[in-house]
């Protein structure tokens, strides 16, 4: 039976990833339109529509910001990447963890932990210095950093078929779409938090 | 000869459609009523990208309406085409219309 009240996720979604005043009557448009009997599968569509609308006007309107956004968030990156984790994480890392190349040792789910900090990080700078638009730029460094994981589809193909016969490639698999998926919703995260914040302030 | 913006294919429906509504048109009539005669569907995110580039442009103009329970608590936003606004679809039409007879001559040349 069909709920009176409409997807509550996608309304979530739509509320926190797209910007402008624009929201809410398209928010109270789509409630109204289901009410009177639209399907979850259109409020669905209505609404990753809504959001990819927003994202493509935010890119088109400020690309220069975009760029900033994609290049602070890549030097966040690189400053953890080459400065942070070489010099003061990995010989900290060393005297409590045994170097492991399976993906879920202690010593990978550790790095795991601290990539995805730092990702979150990224996101939450990006939504602190980009603050009218700071929604549309943290979109544009998550899908950003999802593109650069894409280089991954190779690795994910491979262990996939081979997990098909012999399962102790499964968790290399699992570890390749972890790390193809995980980054971006960690910057993600990281913007939202940034955002709430501000809501919460004013 | 000066520069000026012509009405996009969407920006025009949009305006001939609300033309056709009068006052009180907001985004679900509006895409309705685009995709009963238009026969496509649009997305209401679409629908109001492109109010807002109109009404950036001074062609359209928008007033919040009251909040109802059915829409979450959400005031409707109405919009009605300005007099800048009719002016620019006569002159889109009078500018599709003269462009228009040389298309028939194709056509005519083809079938």
């Amino acid at each position: 039976m069909r709920s009176s009240r409409p997807p509550a996720v996608a309304t979530w979604l739509l509320e926190h990833f797209r910007s402008g005043p624009r929201n809410d009557y398209i928010t109270g448009d789509l409630m109204e339109a289901y009410q009177r009997g639209c399907s979850r599968a259109w409020y669905w569509k209505q609404v990753l529509a809504a959001i990819m609308v927003n994202f493509r006007q935010e890119i088109m309107a400020h690309p220069v910001l975009a760029l900033r956004a994609i290049a602070v968030g890549m030097s966040t990156w690189f400053l953890y990447r080459y400065g942070v984790a070489p010099r003061l994480l990995t010989p900290i890392a060393r005297r409590f963890l045994q170097p492991s190349g399976f993906p879920f040792s202690p010593w990978a789910l550790t790095w795991w932990i601290v990539s995805l900090t730092v990702s979150a990080a990224s996101g939450w700078i990006i939504a602190r210095l980009h603050r009218p638009h700071r929604i549309g730029m943290v979109l544009v460094f998550a899908a950003f950093s999802f593109i650069l994981q894409l280089q991954r589809l190779p690795w994910i193909w491979f262990h996939g078929a081979n997990a098909l016969t012999n399962t102790r490639f499964l968790p290399y698999l699992l570890y390749d779409l972890a790390a193809l998926i995980l980054p971006s919703l960690a910057i993600l995260f990281g913007g939202l938090s940034g955002q709430q914040k501000e809501y919460a302030k004013s | 000869m000066s520069k000026r913006d012509y009405l996009g294919h969407l920006e025009l429906m949009v305006m001939l459609v609300l033309i056709r509504l009068g006052e009180k048109a907001y985004g679900i009539p509006i895409a309705h009523e685009i995709e009963t005669k238009g026969g496509r569907e649009i997305s209401l995110g679409s629908i109001y990208a492109t109010l807002d580039r109109l009404e950036t442009k001074g062609l359209v103009s928008s007033e919040l309406g009251e909040p109802t329970p059915e829409r979450g608590g959400r005031a409707k936003k109405y919009f009605s085409v300005t007099a800048k606004g009719v002016r620019e679809v006569r002159e889109t039409e009078r500018v599709l219309k003269q462009l228009w007879p040389r298309l028939r001559q194709l056509e005519g040349s083809r079938v």
